[in-house]
């Protein structure tokens, strides 16, 4: 359930942004990436975009989610390392001293817009 | 056409949460946001926590729910100042949010204060996921909740320095499997420190509460 105010201030940010560009209207999709270490889920996140959008300049807009896996580096021997669920330890060397470098995103990474004509 | 932007959605979050904590610095105020299933005792572990350090703490409390001030009334027969945020009377924001917290702390007397507990609205989820400018976070887990939880909720065990591991009287009656349940908290995050506690008969209780009077004293 906490994924509406998150896409609320989505939306919000959303509409400034294609303000700003000069695209409100033609915005096709939305590009979200969004961490594996984050509790939001993405079917949730596409369900209340298209109720928050529905009569708006986004209205014709998909949200597109890419999950982003979970990285971190290994304190203990320098390794990179994707991490595909617990435990959080190293596969090379066993140690648990682990920076997480990525996997808490939430970004807007992109929007596919559409030509003024079409 | 495609147009990158690159943004994060939380932002405005994150630059508030920032903020609160530079005043918490500041005013020399260390924050514990305490996040825990509703029921797990973080209510009982906070009374225990002022009654044992009456005399070496000045505690402030910030206490999510989404309704009800029935545990800010708890608190406040220790004497010390509590503030109560409610979210909605029927169901509102499962977590704490930086905006609230920023305008829970105008009410708190910051200049008396060394410590401000924040008890999070009760859920292992939305809490571990929003900063609000605390130092560390700590997760009070009640044992009847079972040794699955730190596996289930692993973020919550992530983000957290500190896990609570309360009602450990029920030991007899429970199934549970404690040293199972610290295997998992160590697969979640290896480098917690592990407390096991009851808030009710008070066992455990001073060794937690040296924990949070070492973090006050590091800053």
């Amino acid at each position: 359930m906490h994924e509406l105010p998150v896409v609320h201030s989505l939306v919000r940010q959303l509409q400034a942004e294609a303000e700003r560009l000069g695209v409100a209207g033609r915005v096709a999709v939305v590009h979200l990436k969004l961490g594996a270490l984050t509790t939001f889920v993405p079917e949730a996140m596409t369900f209340y975009f298209d109720a928050l959008t529905k009569g708006t300049e986004l209205e014709a807009a998909r949200l597109e989610v890419e999950e982003v896996p979970v990285v971190g580096r290994c304190h203990g021997c320098g390794e990179a390392l994707t991490i595909e669920g617990l435990p959080f330890i190293c596969a090379a060397c066993g140690s648990a001293e682990l920076e997480i470098t990525s996997g808490r995103e939430l970004l807007i990474d992109s929007l596919e817009v559409r030509d003024e004509t079409g | 056409m495609e147009i990158k932007i690159v943004k994060k959605v939380l932002e405005a979050h994150e630059k508030l949460a920032e903020e609160i904590a530079r005043l918490l610095a500041r005013k020399g105020v260390y924050a514990i946001n305490i996040i825990g299933s509703p029921g797990s005792g973080k209510t009982l572990l906070l009374e225990r926590t002022f009654e044992a350090a009456a005399a070496d703490l000045k505690p402030g409390v910030i206490e999510g729910d989404i309704a009800t001030t029935a545990d800010a009334e708890r608190l406040q027969r220790f004497g010390v100042p509590v503030v109560q945020i409610n979210t909605g009377p029927f169901g509102g924001d499962c977590h704490l949010a930086p905006n609230l917290i920023r305008a829970a702390l105008e009410e708190l007397p910051l200049d008396d204060l060394d410590a401000v507990f924040v008890e999070n609205v009760g859920n292992l989820v939305c809490p571990a996921e929003f900063n609000v400018g605390e130092n560390e976070k700590v997760v009070v887990l009640s044992l009847a909740e079972g040794e699955d939880k730190p596996l289930k909720y692993p973020l919550a065990f992530r983000e957290a320095k500190a896990v609570v591991i309360n009602k450990v009287d029920l030991l007899p009656h429970l199934d549970v499997d404690v040293a199972a349940l610290r295997e998992n908290v160590a697969a979640a995050n290896a480098g917690l420190s592990v407390f096991e506690v009851s808030a009710k008969t008070g066992e455990g209780v001073g060794a937690w509460v040296d924990y949070v009077k070492g973090r006050l004293a590091r800053g």
